[in-house]
C-alpha cells in the first residue's frame, strides 16, 4: 500500500473545513451583518419583471416603518409564503404592495408582516442573476423527494 | 546487487505507471474532443429563428407581421398576449429529443409551449411560442434569438 503524505489529507482537511465554513458561514454572516433571519431570496416569479427577474438571488436587510419609502421594495410573509413587491400606499398602521409586473395591487399588510426591504446598489435592488435556479432545482427535488 | 535489482524493479513500475497515466490523458483529450465536437455540430444544426416584438403605447394594439423567417409578433400594447408557431418533424427512425434556448431581453416574455421534450419518430407538430407583455414593459422593441436544437434520441 502507498504511503499518503500528511501534507495531503491535512490540505484535504482544510479544503474540507474551508469550503464548509463558506456553505454554512455565509448565511449566518450575512443573517448578522443585515440584521435579519431571512437575509437572502430567490425570485421565482416574473411579478416585478424587469426590476427583478425569475431565478434572481436578492439581499434583504431589516427594514422598520421609519426606513420605508414609497417605490421601495419589500419582502413580506403571508399565506403563500414570502412575497417581493413594491410599496404603492403608507397608512398609519397598513401598507399596500403591488408587483410592478401585475395588474391589481396586493391587499394591505401591517407593518409587523414585513420580514424588510431588499439591498440596494444605487437606485435599484443588488440582485445575483440565475444563481437562484440552483436554490429553485434543490427546493423542488426536496419537495419530490418529500413526496416519495 | 540486491539494490541495483530493487532500482531497476522500481523503474519498471514508473514507467507502467506512467504509461498509465498517459493513456487516461489521452483518453480524456479524446473524450473531451468528441463532446466538443458533438456540442458544435449541434449548435450548427440548431433551428435559429430571430424574435422581435414592439411594445406600443395604447391598449388592444394587435399589429400581426406574417414573416415566416422569423418570430416578429408585431406591434403589442401591454397586456396582450400573442402565439406565434414552429414547425418540427422527426425524420429518420429515432425519435428526436427538442430542446430550446432563448436568448435577449425577448427571453423573458416569450414562453414556448414545451421544452425539454421527445418528438417521436416519423412526427410532425407545430410548437407555440407565447408572449405576454406585462404592464412594467417599456415602450420599445424587444429583440432575441431562439435556438432549436434536435438530438437523436439513442436511449
Amino acid at each position: 500500500m502507498k504511503n499518503i503524505p500528511i501534507k495531503n489529507v491535512v490540505g484535504s482537511a482544510l479544503y474540507v473545513f474551508f469550503v464548509c465554513a463558506l456553505i454554512f458561514g455565509i448565511p449566518q454572516a450575512l443573517s448578522y451583518v443585515l440584521k435579519t433571519p431571512y437575509p437572502m431570496a430567490t425570485i421565482t416569479s416574473e411579478s416585478m419583471w424587469p426590476v427583478l427577474k425569475k431565478n434572481d438571488i436578492i439581499f434583504i436587510t431589516k427594514a422598520v416603518k421609519s426606513d420605508l419609502r414609497i417605490g421601495d421594495i419589500i419582502v413580506f410573509k403571508n399565506e403563500r409564503g414570502f412575497t417581493i413587491h413594491r410599496i404603492i400606499e403608507m397608512k398609519d398602521n397598513t401598507l399596500t404592495t403591488k408587483g410592478d409586473a401585475n395588474n391589481i395591487s396586493d391587499l394591505p399588510i401591517s407593518y409587523d408582516e414585513i420580514i424588510g426591504k431588499t439591498l440596494n446598489y444605487g437606485s435599484s435592488p443588488f440582485r445575483i442573476p440565475y444563481i437562484g435556479s440552483i436554490t429553485i432545482w434543490a427546493a423542488n427535488l426536496r419537495s419530490r423527494t418529500d413526496l416519495s | 546487487m540486491k539494490n541495483e535489482i530493487t532500482s531497476v524493479y522500481y523503474l519498471k513500475e514508473e514507467l507502467k505507471s506512467a504509461i498509465k497515466r498517459n493513456k487516461l490523458k489521452s483518453l480524456s483529450y479524446v473524450l473531451v474532443v468528441i463532446l466538443m465536437s458533438a456540442i458544435f455540430s449541434q449548435a450548427i444544426n440548431a433551428s435559429r429563428y430571430d424574435m422581435t416584438v414592439n411594445v406600443k403605447d395604447g391598449e388592444n394594439i394587435l399589429g400581426i407581421n406574417p414573416m415566416q423567417e422569423k418570430l416578429d409578433f408585431g406591434d403589442l400594447s401591454r397586456n396582450n398576449c400573442m402565439k406565434r408557431y414552429i414547425s418540427l418533424k422527426s425524420d429518420g427512425n429515432v425519435p428526436t429529443y427538442i430542446a430550446i434556448l432563448q436568448l435577449g431581453e425577448i427571453s423573458d416574455l416569450v414562453k414556448p409551449e414545451r421544452n425539454f421534450f421527445v418528438l417521436p419518430s416519423g412526427n410532425e407538430m407545430k410548437l407555440a411560442f407565447e408572449i405576454k407583455i406585462p404592464p412594467s414593459a417599456a415602450t420599445k422593441t424587444y429583440s432575441g434569438k431562439v435556438w432549436i436544437f434536435r438530438f437523436p434520441k439513442l436511449l
